[in-house]
C-alpha cells in the first residue's frame, strides 16, 4: 500500500523510509511535494502599500509590554468586598465615636449652664467653641468632625475643671 | 526569512525602529500569501494590516521569542480563513457551491515552470489555503481542520485531488513534448 501524502512530507517513521526506497510511484510523488515546496521560494514577493504601514504604526504599543498576571475573580471580589466592608465598618465606628462627643459635649454643657461662675480666659474659650460649631455646620468628613468635636468637649471640660476650682476657692 | 529573537525583544520593550524593522521584513510575505490565496490586493492588505496589529499589540501572549515567525503567520492565516468564510456568505448564499478542484478545463492547461503557481491559479480559495498551509508550511491535516473548522478528510481529499490532477496534466505535458 502506497503511503500518504502526510508520510511523505514527515518521512520520518522506518515504514514510510522502506516503502519509498521501493515504491517508485511514492519516490515520484515525494519528488512533486518537494518540487511545488521549493516553488513557494522562487515565487515573487509583493509588498503592501506605504498606507497600510502608515496604519499599523498608528497601533504600535507605546509602553513596554509586561506579561499579565491575571487575578482570579473570587480573590479580587473577595479583596473588594472585605475593602468596602472595612470602610462601611470605619464609618460605622466613626459615626458612633461622634455620637458619643456629642453626648458628652451635651452633658458638659448642661453642667457648665448650672454654674455661675465666669473664669479667666472664658470669653476667649467660648469664642473658641463658636468657631468650632461655625466649622462643624460646613464640615463633612466624619473624621475631621470628630476630632473638632473632641477638641469643643476639650475646651468645655477645661472651663467646668476652672470653675470648679474657682467656686472652691469662693 | 527570519526574525531575531533581539528584535523581539527590543519589540517588547515599545522600540519602534524595531517595529518597523519586523513590518518591512515580513509584510512582503503575508501580504503575497494572502494576494495569492484570496486574489484580491485590497483583501490582501487588508489582512496584512490585521495581523500584524493584533501581533504588535498582544506579544505578551507570546511564549518562547524564537517562535514569533510562526505565531504572526499564523495569526495570518486565522484572519484568512475568517475573511474567506465571510466572503462565502455574502457572494454564495442560498447557490450551490463551486468544486474547490476544478475542472475538465483544467486537464487540458499546460503546466509552468512554477508548478504551484500553476496550480495555485487553477484552484478555489478554500483549496489554495489548505495546499499552502499542507505544502509550504508543513501543517498537519489536523492543524489545517483546526485552523479552518472542516474535517481532516476534506483538507485530504483536496490535497489528493490537486496533486493527481497536478501529475496528470504533468504527464501529458510531457508526452505533449
Amino acid at each position: 500500500m502506497h503511503c500518504s501524502d502526510e508520510e511523505l512530507i514527515s518521512n520520518s517513521d522506518n515504514k514510510t523510509k522502506l516503502h519509498l526506497k521501493m515504491c517508485h510511484e511514492c519516490q515520484q510523488r515525494l519528488w512533486q511535494l518537494k518540487q511545488l515546496k521549493a516553488n513557494a521560494e522562487q515565487l515573487p514577493l509583493y509588498k503592501p502599500s506605504e498606507s497600510s504601514w502608515l496604519k499599523v504604526k498608528e497601533s504600535i504599543p507605546k509602553q513596554p509590554q509586561r506579561k499579565r498576571f491575571i487575578i482570579p475573580r473570587s480573590i479580587a471580589a473577595s479583596f473588594i468586598g472585605g475593602v468596602l466592608a472595612a470602610l462601611a465598618g470605619n464609618n460605622f465606628y466613626q459615626q458612633h465615636s461622634i455620637e458619643q462627643q456629642v453626648d458628652l459635649s451635651t452633658d458638659y454643657e448642661k453642667q457648665f449652664v448650672l454654674m455661675e461662675v465666669t473664669t479667666q480666659n472664658m470669653e476667649h474659650d467660648l469664642w473658641k467653641i463658636s468657631q468650632i460649631d461655625q466649622t462643624l455646620n460646613h464640615e463633612k468628613s466624619t473624621l475631621k468632625q470628630k476630632k473638632l468635636w473632641q477638641e469643643r468637649n476639650q475646651i468645655l471640660k477645661r472651663l467646668l475643671e476652672q470653675q470648679n476650682v474657682s467656686k472652691e476657692v469662693i | 526569512m527570519k526574525i531575531d529573537k533581539s528584535l523581539v525583544k527590543l519589540m517588547r520593550k515599545g522600540d519602534e525602529p524595531a517595529f518597523t524593522l519586523c513590518y518591512q521584513t515580513l509584510s512582503p510575505f503575508i501580504y503575497s500569501v494572502a494576494l495569492r490565496i484570496c486574489g484580491r490586493a485590497a483583501v490582501a492588505e487588508e489582512i496584512t494590516q490585521d495581523s500584524f496589529i493584533k501581533a504588535f499589540n498582544s506579544l505578551e501572549q507570546l511564549k518562547n521569542d524564537t517562535h514569533f515567525v510562526p505565531w504572526i503567520k499564523r495569526i495570518a492565516f486565522n484572519y484568512t480563513v475568517t475573511h474567506l468564510r465571510k466572503d462565502k456568505e455574502s457572494t454564495l448564499t442560498g447557490e450551490v457551491e463551486q468544486d474547490d478542484i476544478l475542472t475538465d478545463e483544467f486537464d487540458s492547461l499546460v503546466v509552468h515552470q512554477n508548478q504551484l503557481e500553476f496550480l495555485l491559479s487553477h484552484i478555489s480559495s478554500d483549496a489554495k489555503l489548505i495546499i499552502w498551509l499542507f505544502i509550504v508550511e508543513g501543517y498537519s491535516h489536523t492543524e489545517i481542520a483546526e485552523l479552518t473548522n472542516k474535517t481532516q478528510s476534506y483538507s485530504k481529499s483536496i490535497v489528493s485531488r490537486s496533486l493527481a490532477k497536478l501529475r496528470k496534466v504533468d504527464k501529458g505535458a510531457r508526452y505533449a513534448l
